[in-house]
């Protein structure tokens, strides 16, 4: 007698038998779906459902995300992101009003909010990106050309950062996406002349500035300094103006105590004042 | 000695019967017999109930030791890897600075404050534990080589960038499941809402006097943003690392600073001059006022007074003559030069 005979005679190996039989079917009809996925059902190539889809507003409370139940083997759960999701453009060259050229990097970012049509147009999650990308390019560059370079430096125009989302997220519908914000991260000059050339008139500022800060110390030094020589004359006039004769007498004697020294040869005439009481009084 | 029995025993006896050749139940406190063939000794197992099934095993086999090809032993060794599987995958320790957010099934059933907890065990529950008062850092521009992260000020300046953006967990909850990929998110915020504030200021308030004020207003930009986007995330600060005019303009900038520092100097030099005529004004002009005031009570005492101060130190000094008549000379102490001369003939 076989094994496998003598099994199918035993109420235990029948079973075990429907015991995996339950555990493939439920692992073919079961799926879990996580709070940061929706699902689509598809059964034979159409579509019968959606579980846990995007509705604005809506927090984790009232998720229907978890543990899902359908039809086993001719239902197809996909599974698609539905948390805000992002991409980045960079080194974008963007032609500007005024002629000049200006490098960008850009990001977006976008929800996917019907995902059935996100699957008939895009095919795959993935692909909404790549799809998106030369749509947010172009935008940039529409945007740009209407602006003059200076709007665009700095991510600063709010303005440009707008109606680039307007015209993306027209296009994002067409994918089944919504895209809530477009923003530029970085807008500066491309690398080459025309870096070279604001940095040639930076320099110029900035020697300039050089030169004018050092003729205004000067300046302020001299006046300083003139001014300092006018308080003191006014100091000496004060006083010594006040008898310009005994001045002289007083000015002199100092002069003659510092210059008349060794070496110098004195003459005294007997009729000198100061050989008048020597001569024996008047 | 193979059993022929299936492991519920020969089709309709009892789960409990067996032994060695039908001769009742083997006492189960007894030694069981030797190791036959197989020195494989058996793995040390905890938990009464898995002892009370090794023992139902023991008893069936007879007291062999059951080998890898018996049902019994696979039983007992996948109930008691289930059971070690459960307890560790149950309990969940949460750090302080630590949140669990529990996802059962996939869907968001709760989240665990700090603490010792007990969940269903994976894969049914799984808990991701993410820092909620840890700080982390995102640095955005080039610190290291001579790549630059240069931005435009708003007087048409360039000036290279590096900076870094302290960023803490505020919301578990909208960080796991409201954003694809919240890190990327901050940098790519940060650029934007650090450009646009430098754009607003000028060079110099970027590179040194108002650059605290420009991290915050970009700190500030940053964090309405991030909330727009329910990213969960508190910004604690940004930090300038360095904010410096392009590498070819350094130099240039070194000679303003040279300029400014030299123009002080003089400047600074002029005052000492001030000051310094002013006080030798002062005191000189305080001398003769003194002086003056004397004069003034006594005009002709004090002029003879001076005059004769002035000889007494003058004289000594000089060499003097003193011409007594028209054409003889008399010379005095000091004046033996003068003396000699008239004295050659």
């Amino acid at each position: 007698m076989s094994v496998l005979a003598r099994s199918m005679r035993q109420p235990a190996a029948w079973i075990a038998g429907l015991l995996v039989l339950i555990l493939v079917v439920a692992a073919g009809s079961l799926t879990v779906v996580p709070e940061t996925r929706q699902a689509v059902v598809i059964r034979l190539g159409r579509p019968v459902g959606f579980v846990n889809a995007w509705r604005p507003g809506q927090g984790v409370e009232g998720s229907d995300a978890g543990l899902f139940a359908h039809a086993p083997f001719v239902d197809r759960v996909v599974l698609v992101d539905r948390r805000m999701l992002g991409f980045e453009l960079q080194d974008q060259e963007l032609g500007t009003a005024d002629g000049g050229r200006v490098v960008a990097d850009a990001y977006a970012r976008y929800r996917i909010v019907d995902p059935l049509t996100m699957l008939k147009t895009a095919g795959a999650e993935g692909k909404v990106a790549d799809a998106l990308s030369p749509l947010l390019a172009s935008a940039l560059r529409a945007a740009a050309a209407r602006r003059p370079a200076a709007a665009l430096y700095g991510g600063a125009d709010e303005g440009l950062a707008r109606d680039v989302r307007t015209a993306l997220d027209l296009a994002a519908r067409h994918f089944g996406a919504r895209v809530t914000d477009v923003r530029i991260e970085r807008a500066g000059l491309p690398p080459g002349a025309a870096t070279e050339h604001m940095i040639d008139r930076m320099r110029a500022y900035r020697e300039q500035q050089a030169v004018e800060i050092a003729d205004n110390g000067d300046r302020e030094a001299a006046g300083i300094r003139a001014q300092a020589d006018a308080d003191a004359a006014k100091i000496y006039a004060d006083s010594y103006g006040k008898d310009p004769e005994f001045y002289s007498f007083y000015r002199s004697m100092q002069s003659y105590r510092k210059t008349l020294t060794t070496g110098t040869a004195v003459i005294l005439s007997p009729d000198s004042d100061y050989l008048r009481e020597f001569k024996g009084g008047r | 000695m193979r059993n022929e029995d299936g492991p519920w025993g020969a089709g309709g006896r009892e789960p409990q019967g067996g032994g060695e050749g039908g001769l009742g139940p083997r006492n189960p406190w007894t030694e069981p017999p030797g190791p036959r063939k197989g020195e494989r000794r058996r793995p040390a197992l905890t938990g009464s109930a898995l002892e009370a099934l090794l023992r139902r095993g023991r008893e069936r086999f007879g007291g062999r030791l059951p080998e890898p090809r018996d049902r019994g032993f696979w039983i007992g060794g996948i109930v008691s890897l289930l059971v070690v599987w459960v307890l560790i995958t149950s309990f969940h320790r949460i750090d302080p600075e630590e949140r669990g957010v529990v996802m059962r099934l996939g869907r968001y059933a709760g989240t665990l404050a700090p603490g010792l907890h007990m969940t269903l065990p994976a894969p049914i529950d799984r808990v991701e534990k993410l820092p909620v008062e840890q700080v982390s850092t995102t640095e955005i521009g080039a610190s290291a080589g001579d790549s630059e992260n240069l931005a435009v000020t708003s007087d048409g300046s360039l000036v290279d960038l590096a900076y870094a953006v302290r960023w803490k967990i505020a919301d578990p909850e909208l960080y796991l499941f409201e954003n694809k990929a919240t890190d990327d998110l901050i940098r790519q915020a940060a650029e934007n809402a650090m450009r646009s504030q430098v754009a607003r200021a000028t060079s110099d308030q970027v590179t040194g006097t108002d650059q605290d004020e420009v991290a915050d207003g970009a700190a500030q930009r940053l964090q309405a943003t991030l909330d727009g986007y329910h990213a969960g995330v508190r910004v604690v600060g940004i930090a300038i690392r360095k904010a410096a005019p392009p590498a070819a303009l350094a130099e240039t900038f070194r000679t303003v600073v040279d300029a400014v520092q030299k123009a002080q100097a003089k400047v600074s030099a002029a005052k000492v001059y001030a000051l310094q005529a002013a006080s030798k004004a002062e005191s000189e002009t305080a001398d003769f006022d003194k002086l003056y005031d004397q004069y003034r009570l006594a005009p002709q005492v004090t002029r003879q007074r001076m005059y004769f101060d002035m000889m007494d130190e003058v004289l000594p000094r000089v060499d003097r003559t003193i011409v007594d008549a028209p054409g003889v000379t008399v010379p005095i102490t000091g004046g033996s030069r003068v003396a000699a001369d008239e004295a050659k003939p």
